[in-house]
């Protein structure tokens, strides 16, 4: 379809003008102020230190390090869920609750949830006193304010992400590729490396975008 | 039961698949000849895809056997039978190119990478599309992506290569070319075939094997030529070719007549009570009748051109409509609504059938 180039602007303008406005325009100030000293004068002594001081580096890291764990443990779990929905769950009753289960964190506000797992994962949070009334362990883990925790909350959070857009594409996954396969002498495992997985790639590299920017950018989780 | 008759290649003995409340097939049996060419014709719903999918391994069957020379199918799934399916919408791996999508079937069963691409060279010029093995898919008319669908198929040197209504989503001029080719290929690699449609003129210019279908059942088994000077029913007569289908009375005797109290036919039924009389378009005549020949008189209602000659509707006193396509002479062509006009035919060219 095309369109004329009145039309254009308008539909373009309206989105540009709030991105500068809204965008652009402060992080060219950002950018401004952060090449200056407080009296006005230009440096580059915050680029040096931020060069130069390792705690910014290991920071950084640790941001990607989790990032990526998220993504991975996202994808691990996530797929074989969205694979399952959509290739084996029959009912439709059975199919809608996951998806609920699945969409109910989303409902809550990140730091509700974060106090959550705090009483979770405390010293004498529920999983700490399971263990110590078994007699697994003979004092409190320390589980929260971990490494692992953050890890864990985050994936079980972001999972939903992954899932949808992973169960979308392969709802619309032509079935009888999956066929032509298994006609053509693959057995089920090779239909689903050769065929399916490859062509749902779309699904998971956009699932993984999302989780990886979200948890790079999770505040409160992390400081939790 | 062991091996069954020594030339039955594929035979399926009293076949059922029921999808719930859904009977798709109600019990088949058939037997198909090592290299024959098997048509299963009929109208959608008729069971006949299913039937190609129980073949291949993607439908499990109630109850009822498959065998592909002796060994019992049922058990074996689709990956390891001796088969190869062309689908209807040919379902090409878009994320391969033509090369990788013949190429599949054989790297599957581990054939060595040379021979493998010597193969995807001599089949891809055997379909007609050397030179494309770098495309992919989306680049292709759907003419090719047929060619390149039936290539994938038969690399795989199957004993039996499934078409399910391959050439469906093309255009009337390259089915026809497509058809023609199909047949040579066929010829060509000595393979058994078993072509699904519901196009009766596609499976008509075959002079093979014809399996009628319909819920769920074979209603006939027989050539193309069989099936349409004999069909066993009215369905069968409706379905294949143009048929008039005269509504008549028989009597206690088993005499027929042109309606309550209409004129007497030469016929017999062997049971009382309406029957059907088959007819021909292209086998009436218009004009004096032949001395042994059945004659009603008709009014000419209206005339078509059709290219090679004419179509005549024409109207029976008993109301009865009748299709007639007589040779294209001039007094045809002189010929003009509400003309008055004797139809007849050669006594053998009618059938009497079931109402």
């Amino acid at each position: 379809m095309r369109i004329g180039r009145l039309h254009a602007i308008l539909l373009l303008g309206g989105p540009l003008i709030f991105l500068t406005l809204f965008f652009i325009l402060p992080f060219a100030l950002m950018m401004a102020g952060s090449a200056r000293t407080d009296n006005g004068q230009w440096t580059a002594a915050h680029y040096v230190k931020l060069a130069t001081d390792t705690y910014y580096w290991r920071i950084l890291l640790l941001t990607f390090e989790i990032g990526l764990e998220v993504t991975l443990i996202c994808f691990a779990l996530g797929y074989p869920l969205a694979y399952f929905l959509t290739f084996r769950a029959q009912s439709p009753m059975l199919r809608r609750s996951i998806y609920v289960v699945l969409v109910t964190p989303l409902f809550t506000n990140n730091v509700v949830r974060a106090f959550g797992w705090i009483v979770m994962l405390g010293r004498n949070g529920l999983v700490n006193q399971s263990l110590l009334t078994l007699g697994l362990v003979k004092a409190p883990l320390p589980l929260a304010y971990s490494k692992t925790a953050i890890v864990v909350s985050l994936a079980y959070t972001l999972m939903p992400f992954m899932v949808l857009t992973v169960a979308s594409v392969l709802q619309n996954l032509d079935r009888s590729l999956v066929e032509a396969a298994r006609d053509l002498g693959a057995n089920p495992w090779l239909t689903f490396l050769k065929v399916t997985f490859p062509l749902s790639l779309p699904g998971v590299i956009a699932g993984s975008l999302i989780i990886f920017t979200l948890t790079v950018s999770a505040y409160v989780t992390p400081a939790s | 039961m062991v091996g069954g008759m020594s030339d039955e290649f594929i035979s399926i003995d009293r076949l059922v698949k029921r999808f719930g409340a859904v009977v798709a097939l109600a019990g088949i049996s058939i037997g198909v000849r090592r290299g024959e060419f098997l048509w299963l014709l009929g109208p959608s719903g008729c069971g006949k895809t299913t039937m190609l999918r129980a073949i291949a391994g993607f439908v499990e069957p109630t109850s009822g056997e498959i065998r592909i020379a002796g060994r019992l199918m049922n058990p074996v799934p689709p990956h390891r039978r001796p088969v190869n399916t062309v689908f209807q919408n040919y379902a090409l791996f878009p994320h391969m190119t033509v090369a990788e999508n013949v190429a599949f079937g054989p790297r599957r069963a581990g054939v060595a990478k040379a021979e493998i691409s010597a193969r995807v060279t001599e089949v891809l010029g055997i379909v007609g599309m050397s030179g494309f093995d770098r495309r992919y898919p989306r680049a292709l008319s759907g003419g090719q992506q047929q060619r390149v669908a039936l290539a994938r198929a038969i690399i795989n040197r199957p004993q039996v290569l499934l078409l399910d209504e391959p050439l469906g989503a093309l255009d009337l001029k390259l089915r026809k070319r497509m058809q023609v080719e199909l047949k040579r290929l066929h010829e060509h690699l000595g393979l058994t075939f078993i072509y699904v449609t519901h196009d009766q003129e596609e499976a008509l210019t075959m002079s093979d094997r014809i399996a009628v279908m319909n819920q769920g059942e074979i209603v006939q088994l027989g050539t193309g030529e069989e099936i349409y000077r004999a069909p066993v029913s009215r369905y069968v007569a409706d379905f294949i070719g143009e048929a008039n289908l005269i509504d008549c009375i028989a009597d206690g005797e088993g005499a027929l007549r042109l309606g309550e109290g209409g004129p007497p036919l030469p016929y017999r039924s062997r049971s009382a009570g309406p029957v059907t009389l088959m007819l021909r378009p292209e086998d009436i005549r218009i004009g004096a009748p032949a001395s042994d020949a059945v004659a009603l008189d008709a009014t000419i209602r209206d005339k078509i051109f059709i290219g090679q000659s004419w179509r005549l509707f024409a109207v029976l006193r008993s109301g009865q409509e009748i299709t007639v396509q007589p040779g294209s002479d001039e007094s045809v062509r002189r010929m003009d609504r509400g003309d008055m006009v004797t139809l007849s035919w050669a006594r053998e060219h009618a059938r009497v059938l079931a109402a």
